[in-house]
């Protein structure tokens, strides 16, 4: 496979993340696009799940259908989103734990005495929308603003506030799945599109974390709440950080002197981040001298789309 | 919102299989009724939770059977 480096035009949180977690980890997978060749059933999972809680939404809050017509509807678009993907029957989040999630999920929070109910825009329910917002940090190839971006579960109205809503699928919930939410920059980055782009008094976000246990789910819900001056100061965080990118795209390609980029452009971790989530599915190429010569073969192109629900779908 | 204290079948391959029903049609592009949705759900839900049943009592009858054990027994000198 030939590389061909290019300097993403949009960065979400996801990429954002590996960024900051490893430059070099940022370089395989966001400038060349690389990704270990089996799909993430993680993404998979929580991708048909996401689908299917908006179509249910869809269905009761803006159709106006009945709980079980509405659950009927999220069950064909889970099912169709799920696919020819395997089933996965061992694993945490098989087809059959995350279909049963979906159920549990409207059982513990029922849609007609929820308190956090989607925000109606024009008699339509707020759910998933996607935003992208031009920083001030030029594109190095085209000159462009990079954007921001990302794709956002609902904007849920509770008891008068409005607030983000995100659902999170996991293994566990306890005290540090709640803790982890109060810096977390992905809904800083929902608060901020709401507020400038949808100018809508968004105060915060709700994350409901479902988890998929043997002998059934559990559920909790965290809220985290961005005044104004901590969004200005993840909006600088941002923007340093696409400096930085921008730098080591640069001192990547001078030390090709051409059109060609070294990965010694973007620095390593040596650390934790090599080892996070049973390991980097990159570490390999870091443990050997020449890392070109070993990607085919085990990587192949990934076609992350930010604003998609599962973002491994390819590009429309 | 549903009755959830229907009686269903607490098995959980009959509730695989009924799940795995209703996915091929889905995939064929035929329309599934609320009720049958309903149904699978429910036969889901309690046979998940009757083989985590079953899997806590075999794995205390596994632990029951590991105390007796006499751990000196595979060390005494041959």
């Amino acid at each position: 496979m030939d590389l061909n480096p290019t300097f993403p035009s949009l960065i979400d949180s996801t990429i954002l993340s590996s960024y900051l977690a490893c430059p070099r980890q940022f370089y395989w997978a966001w400038i060349n696009r690389l990704t270990v060749s089996q799909k993430s059933i993680h993404l998979h999972a929580g991708g048909a799940f996401a689908a299917a809680i908006e179509t249910f939404r869809l269905s009761f809050y803006g159709a106006g259908s009945d709980y079980d017509t509405a659950m009927r509807d999220a069950i064909e678009r889970f099912i169709k989103e799920w696919g020819d993907f395997p089933l996965m029957e061992d694993d945490n989040k098989s087809f059959y734990n995350m279909l049963g999630a979906i159920n549990s999920y409207f059982t513990t929070y029922p849609p007609a005495t929820d308190y956090v109910k989607p925000y109606m825009a024009n008699g339509k329910p707020a759910v998933e929308f996607s935003f992208a917002i031009p920083t001030s940090v030029l594109h190095p190839e085209t000159g462009e603003p990079i954007l921001y971006g990302g794709r956002c579960d609902m904007i849920g109205d509770m008891n008068g506030t409005l607030m983000i809503v995100d659902e999170k699928t996991t293994s566990q919930l306890g005290n540090s799945w709640s803790k982890k939410w109060q810096m977390r920059g992905q809904f800083a980055g929902y608060v901020m599109a709401a507020r400038r782009l949808g100018n809508l008094p968004v105060a915060g976000a709700m994350i409901r974390g479902v988890s998929i246990l043997k002998a059934g789910y559990g559920h909790a819900e965290a809220l985290v709440y961005f005044p104004e001056w901590q969004i200005e100061r993840w909006w600088e965080h941002l923007q340093h950080n696409l400096r930085c990118m921008v730098d080591d795209w640069r001192h990547s390609q001078a030390l090709m002197s051409g059109t060609r980029h070294s990965p010694a452009g973007f620095d390593q971790n040596f650390s934790d981040a090599c080892a996070a989530y049973s390991s980097c599915q990159f570490l390999n190429l870091c443990m050997v001298e020449y890392p070109e010569n070993w990607i085919d073969g085990y990587f192949i192109r990934n076609d992350w789309n930010p604003l998609a629900r599962n973002p491994e779908e390819p590009k429309p | 919102m549903s009755n959830e204290t229907e009686a269903v079948p607490a098995d959980l391959t009959l509730a695989l299989s009924k799940v795995n029903d209703l996915r091929a049609r889905v995939l064929r592009g035929e329309k599934l009724t609320p009720e049958e949705c309903r149904e699978a759900l429910l036969a889901l839900r309690s046979g998940r939770s009757a083989a985590a049943k079953r899997g806590a009592e075999k794995a205390k009858i596994t632990k029951v059977k590991a105390e007796q054990l006499d751990l000196n027994a595979f060390f005494k000198p041959k």
